[in-house]
């Protein structure tokens, strides 16, 4: 069974500040590096691989030269090999489907293609779906684990309110919730000679036959819209059910999209 | 002249941050409550292959040579020096020992499990008579057809109670004293007649396993010898050298905890209506610590290079221990003043921190010790004799 | 610029009778048929767009019959309500899309939202977002904005959407609540299809990760103010009814309420919730510095002068045991 990870690298979050009086991020320490939801799907990749005690994990990053380490992280946390394509920095998602589909072809096809979940700073979104269609291949989302038995694959993906059991026609395309599993330290020997030159097949896009046009975003970033600003020292007076009730309408405003209240 | 760290050791040293933060941080305090090594941390280091990190690959060591393991001990001696303390003595001078010492036969048949934490190592040289004085050494081994018999007390061994594997340095042959007489040898703690003494309660590293090692005229086979016989003091010497440098790389780690810890204070701590790192006297106490700081890194990371292309590093690494031990003092000194009040209570990880500094400047050979080392190697050109 | 005819018209506020009834315009999806408050307030954002674009604002409500009551998207803002059967898949939407060539196409970020929204856009070769928080229009180019959130929403990033159609999931709850505005007119009819249906899949227990002191994003932290146990139990009541973690501060450990793991502060545990609730607790350097990253800080106690006044995003000057209580009544 060969099991392709789909990887790039993200934004460390820490990293980006807001600069409130130019109205956009501040990146003069931003860091990128290789994304948490990426290992957790790297890490699913290798349970399958160790539980049906065959096949190969293959790790395919997307990115600059930088991205370089990332694929050599994926070798040093455990992938066989790893495989890394050069693409501009504006890349759009359709040029990215294209790409890793390119890619993939040239390593020899795989069983299982998957991916993790995009990042909030993310602004190509989910590739999963947009892979399954390119490819046109079965797509599971929000997949917590695969067991592998003896009548073949099946996932556990995320529902609603609990988990959902689905047979897996392979070959097929899969998108990792973060919450699958805490991914594994990468082993010191094996970071030892993950940095080895020659270990990471390296291909442009021009190499894999996808033109410029297909690489062009569909998207273009304007400016930051600020949030409210902290106010720290508020107080709401009033009789304590009356301050109550303007306490949780205020937290429900604040909290609008987490469902905290 | 490259400064740079290679990508690898980058990996690494993260690696070690994430496990550090996840695995070790939130049992340190325990740790030190108990008064015992955490031995869930022991075998979480075993298994992620943090036990044999400067090792050969071909041992089932990581193959990250000194400078890693010198990132490691920074890591973890900022964390949890207890930790680091058992790491160090196991593969800082218990495996080292006989990675230096030993013959292909024995690295075989030993270093695979060390390198994985199957099995943990001690080194056993101090004895209640002969400490600075290693050469004062009683334990006596004595030749018995293809065996050895060992009989003595070893004090102050760092993971004693927990070692599987330890390399012991005895006398042979009394009347040639260092020079010739005495030998290192590999025991097993099942043999035997070895048994752990007395365990040590310390003011500080509370949660690193000290004690005494009685050895009960323990049957030792010829085939453990540790190099050639008589030639023990001189294998010994070579693993303290490296040792120290481990040593210092964790003080490093320790200093630069305090440094961090007093800015997250002083940013934080509000009096005469500002932070106190606004005020000239703390501010004055950062820039001293980030001074030195400064200088135990290039100096740690220079000699680790040194270790790794087959220089001569002897004077280099007793200064790391020397300087690294007064630095990391000074640092978490500097860091219990900056907290004021706050930092004397026990509950907070300052006093702890401050009770574990104590001891680098005391054990691994004093830094008095170190001081004549240092002042043997300089001299040495101008034909001065230093000695004890 | 570059602007052409059809975007002078826009701009000069085109009449609706030059959009063809089918083209164009901006569709709301509910792909497995719920009509609830968020489909709502989505129906109301694509009537202002499509305001701002000059078009109609339709609904396509798919699934087993309307769960919930699809007439309502009327007063929300829609011009029309077309009602088919089954749950489509992308490529479904795809082929119903292609004969109508929508401008935009909103689906709400629910899983199945999530699934489809990418895939559309990869099929119909569209522009995609597909974590919006809030829409807008470019007056120029009389294109989509997507407004998505970073950093916990502290700011949003806006993103233009280059290709028509555009393809947007957005996150219902941020939104506006919805119009209700029952003068509007519209009418409802059938798509005439009848797409697949899922497959019925077998559910999982999901081992659930027990709440802890750093991964709870709602921390109740007791202190002294609370007084005695039966204080203590309105906090944690509290506690209990915002699905969130009892904590304490370091007065809470000395009078026995919470063990030395639970204990929130420089000496204890340092946090970054979302919201911490703090009941009768001063607000020492110790619990601040201890609290410093959490996204919101809520303080109930008695003294208008304590130090944690001017720390707490909130303050309530009031018996902190009372306030728990009262809280907990206005939760519900």
């Amino acid at each position: 069974m060969r099991i392709i990870v789909c990887m790039k690298q993200g934004l460390d979050p820490k990293t980006v500040k807001i600069s409130r009086s130019r109205e956009e991020l501040d990146m003069r320490e931003a860091v990128h590096k290789t994304r948490f939801a990426d290992k957790v799907a790297l890490e699913t990749a290798l349970r399958v691989r160790e539980s049906s005690d065959a096949g190969e994990v293959i790790a395919l990053v997307v990115g600059d030269e930088a991205a370089d380490d990332t694929a050599r992280e994926a070798i040093a946390i455990g992938a066989d090999r790893a495989a890394l394509v050069l693409a501009p920095p504006n890349l759009g998602g359709k040029g990215m489907a294209a790409l890793i589909a390119a890619a993939a072809e040239r390593l020899g096809g795989a069983d299982l293609l998957i991916a993790g979940q995009p990042d909030e700073m993310d602004r190509i979104g989910s590739i999963a779906p947009r892979l399954a269609t390119a490819l046109d291949l079965p797509l599971l989302m929000d997949v917590v684990g695969f067991d592998a038995h003896s009548g073949g694959l099946s996932a556990v993906a995320r529902g609603d309110g609990g988990g959902l059991r689905m047979p897996v026609a392979l070959p097929a395309v899969a998108e990792i919730h973060p919450s699958a599993g805490r991914p594994r330290y990468p082993l010191p020997s094996r970071i030892a000679t993950a940095w080895e030159p020659g270990l990471v097949e390296t291909w442009t896009a021009d190499e894999l036959g996808v033109s410029e046009e297909v690489l062009a975003p569909d998207t273009e970033m304007g400016g930051l819209v600020l949030g409210a600003e902290r106010q720290r020292g508020q107080t709401i007076s009033g009789s304590p059910p009356d301050a109550a009730r303007e306490l949780v309408a205020q937290l429900r405003g604040r909290f609008r999209g987490q469902r905290l209240i | 002249m490259d400064f740079t760290i290679p990508k690898n050791l980058l990996l690494f040293r993260e690696m070690v941050r994430e496990f550090a933060e996840q695995e070790v941080r939130p049992r340190a305090k325990q740790v030190d409550v108990l008064g015992v090594p955490d031995m869930e941390i022991v075998r979480k280091l075993g298994e992620n292959g943090l036990l044999g990190v400067p090792f050969p690959l071909r041992y089932g060591g990581g193959g990250l040579g000194e400078l890693g393991y010198c990132l490691l001990m920074e890591v973890m001696g900022g964390v949890c020096t207890s930790t680091a303390t058992t790491i160090g003595a196991h593969i800082g001078i218990g495996v080292m020992s006989l990675y230096l010492g030993g013959n292909d036969q024995q690295k075989d048949k030993y270093l695979p499990d060390l390198c994985t934490g199957r099995k943990m190592a001690a080194f056993c040289l101090t004895e209640p008579g002969a400490g600075s004085d290693a050469a004062a050494i009683k334990t006596r081994a004595i030749k018995d057809g293809s065996n050895w018999v060992l009989t003595g007390t070893k004090m102050y061994i760092t993971n004693g109670p927990i070692a599987d594997v330890m390399t012991v340095l005895a006398v042979t042959d009394p009347a040639l004293g260092v020079r010739g007489g005495v030998t290192a040898f590999i025991v097993e703690k099942e043999m035997n007649g070895v048994s752990v003494g007395t365990i040590e309660h310390k003011m500080g590293i509370r949660g690193s396993a000290t004690s005494e090692m009685v050895f009960d005229e323990v049957v030792v086979p010829n085939a453990n010898v540790l190099g050639q016989v008589g030639a023990g003091f001189i294998t010994f010497m070579a693993t303290l050298d490296t040792g120290r440098l481990g040593l210092g790389a964790a003080c490093l780690g320790g200093a630069q905890g305090a440094l961090d810890s007093m800015c997250r204070y002083a940013a934080g701590r509000r009096q005469f209506g500002k932070a106190i790192g606004e005020k000239q006297a703390i501010q004055w106490m950062i820039a001293d610590t980030a001074v030195e700081v400064e200088a135990l890194r290039s100096l740690v990371y220079r000699t680790a290079w040194m270790v790794d292309t087959h220089q001569p590093y002897s004077k280099e690494a007793a200064i790391c221990k020397l300087y690294g031990s007064e630095v990391a003092s000074r640092a978490i000194n500097k860091m219990l003043q900056v907290h004021g009040a706050l930092g004397y209570n026990r509950a907070f990880p300052v006093e702890r921190m401050w009770r574990d500094a104590r001891i680098a400047e005391i054990f691994e050979g004093t830094n008095e010790i170190q001081r004549i080392v240092i002042a043997g190697q300089v001299l040495r050109p101008y034909g001065v004799r230093v000695g004890t | 610029m570059g602007m052409d005819l059809s975007d002078l018209q826009a701009l000069m506020g085109g009449s609706f009778d030059e959009v063809t009834s089918e083209s164009g315009g901006v569709w709301v999806v509910s792909p497995d048929g719920r009509v609830d408050d968020g489909l709502l307030r989505l129906v109301g954002k694509a009537r202002v767009v499509a305001d701002a674009l000059g078009g109609y604002v339709t609904l396509l409500v798919a699934g087993e019959g309307a769960h919930g009551d699809a007439g309502g998207a009327i007063p929300a803002g829609a011009d029309k309500i077309v009602t088919a059967s089954g749950v489509p898949a992308a490529a479904d939407l795809a082929d119903f899309f292609r004969e109508r060539s929508p401008q935009a196409v909103l689906l709400p970020r629910t899983p199945l939202g999530r699934a489809i929204a990418p895939a559309l856009a990869q099929l119909l070769d569209g522009s995609l977002c597909d974590r919006a928080a809030d829409l807008a229009v470019d007056p120029i180019y009389q294109r989509l904005i997507a407004h998505q959130p970073i950093l916990d929403d502290a700011a949003r990033m806006t993103l233009s959407l280059l290709n028509s159609p555009a393809i947007v999931a957005v996150d219902t709850d941020l939104l506006p609540s919805a119009f209700q505005e029952p003068w509007r007119q519209g009418e409802t009819t059938s798509a005439e299809v009848a797409w697949g249906q899922p497959p019925a899949y077998e559910p999982v227990k999901l081992a659930q990760p027990g709440l802890t002191l750093h991964s709870a994003p709602v921390v109740v932290v007791a202190g002294w103010g609370l007084a005695d146990e039966v204080g203590v139990a309105a906090a944690r009541e509290l506690a209990h009814a915002l699905g969130g973690f009892l904590a304490g501060d370091e007065s809470a450990l000395d009078a026995g309420w919470v063990t030395e793991d639970e204990v929130v502060g420089l000496t204890g545990a340092t946090i970054a919730p979302s919201l911490c609730i703090a009941l009768g607790v001063d607000g020492d350097t110790n619990f601040m510095m201890g609290t410093v990253d959490a996204l919101c800080v809520v303080s109930a106690q008695a003294d208008a002068q304590a130090p944690i006044v001017p720390f707490a995003d909130y303050n309530i000057i009031a018996d902190p045991a009372q306030f728990a209580r009262e809280l907990v009544a206005a939760l519900h």
